[in-house]
C-alpha cells in the first residue's frame, strides 16, 4: 500500500482555491504554490485566475492526470467535489471542510456516504474536518496553516488546532517535522494505515501520534506491532484521566479504565508512551541518532548542577550511569583541571573549552562501558569563549570516533545557546534544553533498541 | 471433547437457564476445561452426597453454597471453612441453607460445593474485561490490599504472548513479593505465566461468549509447587450481544 499520492503527488488540484484572503482556500493554494515536486492547479467555479494562476471551473477540466485533490469548499459542495475528483481518476482526497461526523449522527452518515463514493472510484480520503497534510521535504504544505520546520518526525494529529499549535511552537524550539498529517474525523484513512506507510519511508525517522480515540483498536495493535519493529512510534493519548468506573459486574471491569487498556495496547505493540506534548517531541526527535546497544549513559558537563539533574532524570527513566574504565578516567585527569570530576558524570568545570569537549567526548565514546553520551553545556559568555566552540568539539569527536553510539546534547542557556544548538541539530545531534527532556530522548532510544532487539540483555 | 466444546457446554447451559453470571462451580468447570488449576471440588445436591464427597476429599473440608442469586458469598455467610468431621458437616449443612434463605428468600440453590481446605499461598488476581475499542483484555495483580487499595494491576490485550505474560508479572510494583522479598522463597512464576496464557487462550477461543472474568484469589505456591484458583467468577454473554 502506498500513500505516495498523498505526500508526493505529481499533480495536485485545490478545489476551492480562492482569491479571497478570508477564505481557507486562499491559504491552502498560497501554501501549495511552493510545492516543488509536482504541479498544483486551482479549481474555482467563478474566478478565471487564482493568485495569478489560471484556474479551472471543474477538476475534470484540468489537462492530464491529477493524483491528489485538496477539498476546501463549503460543506454543501463537498459531495459534488468528491464525485468530480472520482471521475477525474484522482487517487487521494484531503477534505479540509468541516461539519461532518463531528456534528452528530447525520454528519456521520454523510461522511460515510463520501467514503463510499470515493471507494467506488478507488479513491482514499484523509479527513474531513482537518487542517490538511504537509511533506516538508518537498515543500508541500497542503494545509491552511504556516510551514513546519523541516526535520525528521512524521507527526499525525487527531486535533487540527493542537497540531497547528505544535507545528508553530516547534519552529522556535528548533524541532522539525518531515510530515504533518491532520487526520480529522478519520472517516477513511486512519492511524494504522498512515503508520504502515510511514514505516518504510527514508526521511521519517520517528512517527509521533496525538490520539484522542481509535476506531479500530485491534487493527492498530496488529499494525503497530509490525511498524515498531522497523521504526519508533511515540503516542500521546488524551483523555487518560477519564475515570475507570465503567459499568462492570466484575472486579476486573471496575479496575479497567479506558486509559489502562490503551496503555496495555501500546506496551504490547511496542508503541512508546509520551506523557506530555514536550515528552512526545523529546522522544521523537532523538531518532536522528543510532540506537544504543545498552542503557549505560555517560554524562559530560561544564556545570555540576545540570550533570546531577540529568543523572537523576535518566535514573527515573530506568537508565544507568556508566562506570567509566580506569583508563578513561586517568586520561581525563591528564588534561582536565584538578577541580574537575573525572567520574561519571564528568564535570569539566566552567573553564572547559571546545578542545576539552572534543577530547572528553572522544574518550567517553571510546569507553567500552559507555552505550550512550549526553553532552551538557551551559554555554559560557566569558573568558573569550565562542558560543559554538563546545558544540564544535562534540561534533568533531563524534565524527572521528564514529562507532555508532548515540549522542544527545543538553545545551542549557536559552538564547545564548541557540547557535550551538543549531549547529548540533545540523549535524544530526538532537539538542535539548531541559534535563528531563534529554532523559526522555535517551529513554526512547533505549526502548526502541529493545523493540528491534539490538539492546543487550541484562 | 475439545476444551472449547467442554467449556461451551457449561456456558450454554447457563445461558439457556436465562442467566449470564456463572456461579463459582460453573466458572471453575470452564477453567478446568482449559487446564487451569482448580481444587478437587464436588457439587453436592443432598446432605448424603456432601458427606460422601467430604469423605472422598478428606477432612477438613470447606463448604460453599452455590446460588445464582448469591454472588457475594461471604456477605451472605454461605462459606464454611475448616469442617473437621461428618457431625460438624451435618450441622453446617443446615446453617448454610438457613443463611442463604435469610439473605435471599428467593435464592435458587444449585448445591453446596465441597472443597478441600487449601494451604494458603501468595494471593494473586487474574481478570478479564471487554473493551469497546480493543476487545478483551487480561489483568494481573497481587490480591488483597494490593488490588483493593493500591490498584497495583496491569493489563494486556488478548491474545498475549509468553513474553507479555512475563512482563506483566515483573512490571507490577508488588513484584518483589513474588520474587521473594524478606527471605521468602520465590513464588512459582512459571505457574502464573502458564495461567495467564491459558486464560488468554480460553478467552480468545470463547470471545463471543465471555464478557468478564475474575479469578480472585488465586493462591500461588513456592517455585515448582504450582498455583490454584480459589474462587472464580465468569460473566457470560450470548454470542449476538454486541458492545454499543
Amino acid at each position: 500500500m502506498t500513500f505516495d499520492y498523498f505526500f508526493k503527488p505529481r499533480v495536485i488540484a485545490v478545489i476551492g482555491a480562492s482569491n479571497d484572503p478570508l477564505k481557507l482556500g486562499y491559504e491552502v493554494f498560497k501554501n501549495l504554490k511552493k510545492y516543488k515536486a509536482g504541479k498544483v492547479y486551482p479549481v474555482n467555479v467563478k474566478d478565471e485566475v487564482v493568485q495569478g494562476v489560471k484556474a479551472y471551473k471543474n477538476i475534470k477540466d484540468i489537462p492530464g492526470e491529477v493524483d491528489l485533490a485538496i477539498i476546501v469548499v463549503p460543506k454543501r459542495f463537498v459531495k459534488g467535489a468528491i464525485i468530480d475528483a472520482g471521475e477525474k481518476g484522482v487517487k487521494g482526497a484531503v477534505i479540509i471542510t468541516a461539519g461532518f461526523g463531528e456534528t452528530g449522527e447525520a454528519g456521520k452518515k454523510e461522511e460515510r456516504e463520501l467514503v463510499e463514493i470515493a471507494h467506488k472510484y478507488g479513491m482514499r480520503i484523509i479527513g474531513p474536518n482537518c487542517v490538511g497534510v504537509m511533506n516538508t521535504q518537498d515543500d508541500m504544505n497542503a494545509t491552511f496553516i504556516m510551514d513546519a520546520k523541516k526535520g525528521s518526525i512524521a507527526f499525525i494529529s487527531q486535533s487540527g488546532a493542537l497540531g497547528a499549535g505544535i507545528v508553530y511552537k516547534t519552529v522556535k524550539e528548533g524541532i522539525g517535522f518531515s510530515k504533518f498529517v491532520s487526520i480529522g474525523n478519520m472517516a477513511d484513512v486512519d492511524f494504522s494505515e498512515l503508520m504502515e506507510y510511514l514505516a518504510d519511508t527514508e526521511e521519517d525517522k520517528a512517527i509521533a501520534l496525538y490520539i484522542e480515540g481509535l476506531k479500530d483498536g485491534r487493527k492498530f495493535i496488529d499494525v503497530a506491532k509490525r511498524v515498531t519493529k522497523k521504526k519508533p512510534v511515540i503516542a500521546l493519548k488524551a483523555g487518560r484521566s477519564e475515570s475507570g468506573a465503567r459499568a462492570a459486574s466484575s472486579h476486573t471491569g471496575s479496575l479497567a479504565g479506558s486509559w489502562k487498556i490503551y496503555e496495555a495496547a501500546f506496551k504490547q505493540s511496542g508503541v512508546l508512551v509520551a506523557d506530555t506534548i514536550d515528552d512526545m517531541l523529546s522522544m521523537a526527535r532523538a531518532f536522528t541518532q543510532p540506537l544504543p546497544k545498552g542503557k549505560r549513559v555517560a554524562i559530560m558537563t561544564n556545570a555540576g548542577g545540570p550533570g546531577v539533574l540529568t543523572a537523576d532524570a535518566i535514573d527515573r527513566k530506568g537508565l544507568k550511569l556508566a562506570n567509566l574504565e580506569e583508563k578513561t578516567m586517568e586520561e581525563l585527569r591528564s588534561f582536565l583541571p584538578p577541580m574537575a570530576a573525572v567520574k561519571n558524570p564528568v564535570d569539566m568545570i566552567a573553564s572547559a573549552r571546545g578542545e576539552d569537549y572534543y577530547k572528553t567526548a572522544k574518550l567517553l565514546l571510546q569507553d567500552p562501558n559507555v552505550d550512550m553520551l549526553i553532552a551538557i553545556c551551559v554555554v559560557p559568555t566569558f573568558a573569550g569563549m565562542t558560543p559554538t566552540e563546545h558544540a564544535e568539539g562534540v561534533i568533531k569527536a563524534v565524527k572521528e570516533v564514529n562507532n555508532g553510539k548515540p549522542v544527545l546534547g543538553l545545551f542549557m542557556a536559552g538564547y545564548v545557546s541557540e547557535k550551538a544548538k543549531e549547529l548540533l541539530e545540523a549535524n544530526g545531534i538532537p539538542s535539548y534544553e531541559r534535563p528531563e527532556d534529554v532523559a526522555a530522548g535517551a529513554y526512547a532510544l533505549v526502548q526502541q533498541a529493545k523493540n528491534v532487539g539490538v539492546l543487550r540483555e541484562e | 471433547m475439545s476444551a472449547k466444546e467442554e467449556a461451551l457446554k457449561v456456558i450454554e447451559s447457563v445461558l439457556r437457564s436465562g442467566r449470564t453470571a456463572l456461579v463459582e462451580y460453573e466458572a471453575k468447570q470452564v477453567l478446568k476445561a482449559y487446564g487451569l488449576p482448580v481444587p478437587n471440588e464436588k457439587l453436592a445436591k443432598t446432605l448424603d452426597e456432601a458427606l460422601k464427597y467430604a469423605e472422598e476429599i478428606g477432612y477438613p473440608v470447606a463448604m460453599k453454597l452455590m446460588s445464582p442469586q448469591i454472588l457475594h458469598k461471604s456477605d451472605a455467610k454461605v462459606v464454611m471453612l475448616n469442617i473437621k468431621s461428618p457431625e460438624e458437616l451435618k450441622g453446617k449443612w443446615e446453617e448454610i441453607h438457613e443463611n442463604a434463605r435469610k439473605y435471599r428468600p428467593d435464592a435458587e440453590i444449585l448445591g453446596v460445593l465441597i472443597a478441600p481446605m487449601l494451604r494458603p499461598g501468595r494471593e494473586i488476581i487474574i481478570g478479564v474485561t471487554e473493551d469497546p475499542q480493543f476487545g478483551h483484555a487480561i489483568m494481573f495483580g497481587l490480591g488483597g490490599i494490593f488490588v483493593e487499595v493500591l490498584k497495583d494491576v496491569t493489563f494486556r490485550i488478548i491474545p498475549i504472548t509468553e513474553k507479555d505474560a512475563r512482563k506483566m508479572i515483573t512490571e507490577i510494583k508488588g513484584y518483589p513479593i513474588l520474587a521473594g522479598a524478606r527471605g521468602e522463597e520465590p513464588a512459582d512464576i512459571d505457574a502464573i505465566v502458564d495461567m495467564l496464557l491459558k486464560v488468554s487462550q480460553l478467552v480468545d477461543e470463547l470471545r463471543d461468549y465471555i464478557k468478564e472474568m475474575d479469578l480472585n484469589p488465586v493462591f500461588v505456591y513456592e517455585k515448582g509447587k504450582g498455583a490454584v484458583v480459589v474462587d472464580a467468577r465468569i460473566i457470560a454473554k450470548a454470542p449476538q450481544e454486541k458492545l454499543e
